[in-house]
């Protein structure tokens, strides 16, 4: 799956709970921190990353993950699970 | 007790250990010496700039400068009022109006408020004797509208720190984590046991807190303090395998209910720590009650006791309900008086003190208090106290003659806020309004229109048609 379909993805996966939170479908582009905009907490976030692990069928290295900065934000997210 | 204040204990650290680490943040590292001279120039500004001011605000973001800023400003014998990094910008209007405050170090970006430098600097110590002031306000979800500011005084720190100190061996070779907000009266603990003994404290970063695990160890953190929920998470995120944390000695648990699971999984994690779960309001400062955790007796279900009062503490259970005595009581709610009567009262035959926590408690046979839950509707989300009727009356002043009503449902391990309102309104426009007068753990999941409150046949607001509602709509 390339980038823009997984963006496509976490969108359509994000944008109900981003609207009943007074966040525009436009605002969700891939610098948006999903934490700190209180789209997700932290557990939240987690589950998040599981549940598209399952759906991916494979596993990422989460705590790695967070070696990075930014790694909260949708293109974080998009970054675990496609390789550049 | 004396003996115990937080800055007493600080200065004799930097005059015995000058050159040892104090503070290691944004990948520096801070001497005790270098530590104590930015200090005493932030507190010869204040007091050169505002001589009689008596609370200082500052945004306290996980930077050098604000552990620079916490020193400096109890060391100018003034008290430190800490505003969350993420606002609302609103939210902190309303901590700053309640707690007087007319001069930050740093900017903060409100109107009328001067800004003293946060800058590095060097200044010899102030001979100001600030002993037994007010030491910091700290804000906690109030039920009746906005924040109340819990007013906490040196001498209840030093009673804390003095409790501590000696239950615990710690030395200056311990490596603390600080992993709690400053806003969050757990990180005195960090700070101040940490500067008490000439340790060093390790502060992460916003990345680090999801990474905690790894940050532990590469830190070398030899004392861990943290909210049960952040083990949680590290298990969630299969990051704490046995044996992830071999140089944490001493582990700490505190501002929510402690499983049983999570202990057995943090002592695998850490198999060399003493583990401690400890108790305590803000207003009774940090923590006032502790429960060692013995590794002969994890096999347990459930959650984990509250232990007993510290050696200086006074509890009683009235109806059930824990009321706290002792020099660790806060003075109570800045400019709230009704808010400090309700909560703190004074035994007509002994003039003594007690603040109801609204916990309600049991004792066992052995002594040890088990927490059985609230007797209000206050939950906690991640460790914060969060009081569902605080979002009722942001909605209220929002929405004028609106009726809502917030409950929080639990699922599995956390709980999440739901609000009934009896109007229809845009609910994506509504929340974006919340948004910015409340912080983002106090947001509801959902707003649910209602046509009206359900009615139990006593005419009271039928909760559990409610709750029965959120998976239905």
């Amino acid at each position: 799956m390339d980038r823009t379909e997984l963006l496509k993805r976490l969108r359509e996966r994000l944008v109900a709970r981003a609207e009943r939170l007074g966040l525009r479908a436009d605002e969700l582009d891939g610098s948006l921190d999903l934490v700190r905009t209180g789209l997700l907490d932290s557990l939240g976030f987690v589950d998040l990353i599981t549940e598209m692990e399952q759906e991916m069928g494979c596993e990422v290295d989460l705590a790695a993950a967070f070696d990075k900065p930014g790694a909260t934000t949708l293109d974080g997210v998009i970054g675990l699970f496609v390789k550049r | 007790m004396q003996d115990h204040d937080p800055i007493l204990r600080f200065e004799r650290a930097a005059d015995r250990w000058p050159d040892r680490p104090a503070l290691r943040v944004e990948g520096r590292i801070f001497t005790y010496r270098e530590l104590d001279a930015w200090s005493n120039a932030i507190a010869e500004r204040l007091i050169a700039r505002c001589p009689d001011a008596q609370r200082i605000a500052f945004v306290a973001e996980k930077r050098a400068s604000s552990y620079a800023a916490v020193l400096g400003i109890l060391k100018s014998g003034m008290a430190y009022v800490p505003l969350p990094p993420d606002g609302p910008q609103a939210r902190w209007q309303s901590m700053v109006d309640l707690a007087e405050v007319k001069f930050t170090v740093g900017d903060v970006d409100l109107p009328g408020l001067q800004a003293i430098a946060s800058d590095e600097g060097v200044a010899t110590r102030s001979t100001r004797s600030a002993m037994g002031r007010e030491a910091y306000v700290l804000f906690t979800s109030g039920s009746t509208g906005g924040p109340k500011g819990v007013s906490v005084s040196r001498s209840n720190v030093a009673a804390y720190l003095a409790d501590q100190l000696n239950a615990h061996a710690f030395t200056e070779h311990d490596r603390f984590s600080q992993f709690f907000a400053l806003t969050f009266d757990l990180s005195v603990h960090d700070l101040f046991v940490c500067w008490s003994v000439g340790g060093c404290l390790c502060v992460p970063s916003a990345n680090d807190l999801m990474r905690a695990a790894t940050f532990a160890r590469e830190e070398g953190i030899t004392v861990w303090f943290s909210v049960p929920s952040l083990i949680m998470l590290l298990q969630r995120m299969r990051a704490l395998p046995a044996n992830a944390l071999p140089a944490v000695r001493m582990a700490f648990f505190c501002g929510e209910p402690l499983t049983w699971p999570v202990v057995r999984a943090y002592a695998a994690a850490a198999p060399a720590a003493e583990l401690s779960n400890l108790y305590g309001p803000t207003e009774a400062t940090i923590a006032i009650t502790a429960f060692p955790i013995s590794r002969d007796a994890l096999q347990h279900d459930g959650i984990v006791p509250i232990g007993t009062p510290f050696k200086s503490a006074r509890v009683r259970l009235v109806e059930e309900e824990l009321q706290l005595s002792g020099p660790q009581l806060a003075a109570g709610y800045v400019g709230d008086t009704a808010a400090t009567d309700r909560a703190f009262l004074t035994d007509p035959a002994t003039g003594e003190r007690w603040y109801r926590t609204g916990d309600q408690v049991r004792q066992d046979a052995d002594g040890n208090l088990h927490f059985v839950s609230r007797i209000d509707d206050q939950v906690k989300i991640m460790g914060h106290r969060v009081e569902p009727s605080e979002v009722d009356a942001a909605l209220s002043k929002l929405r004028p003659g609106c009726h809502a009503l917030t409950l929080a449902k639990r699922a599995g391990d956390t709980v999440r806020l739901f609000t009934f309102i009896d109007t229809v309104v845009d609910h994506s426009a509504l929340m974006h309004e919340l948004r910015r007068t409340l912080p983002a753990y106090m947001l509801p999941e959902r707003i649910i229109h209602v046509d009206l409150m359900p009615m139990t046949a006593h005419g009271k607001l039928d909760r559990k048609a409610l709750l029965a509602l959120i998976d239905h709509g």
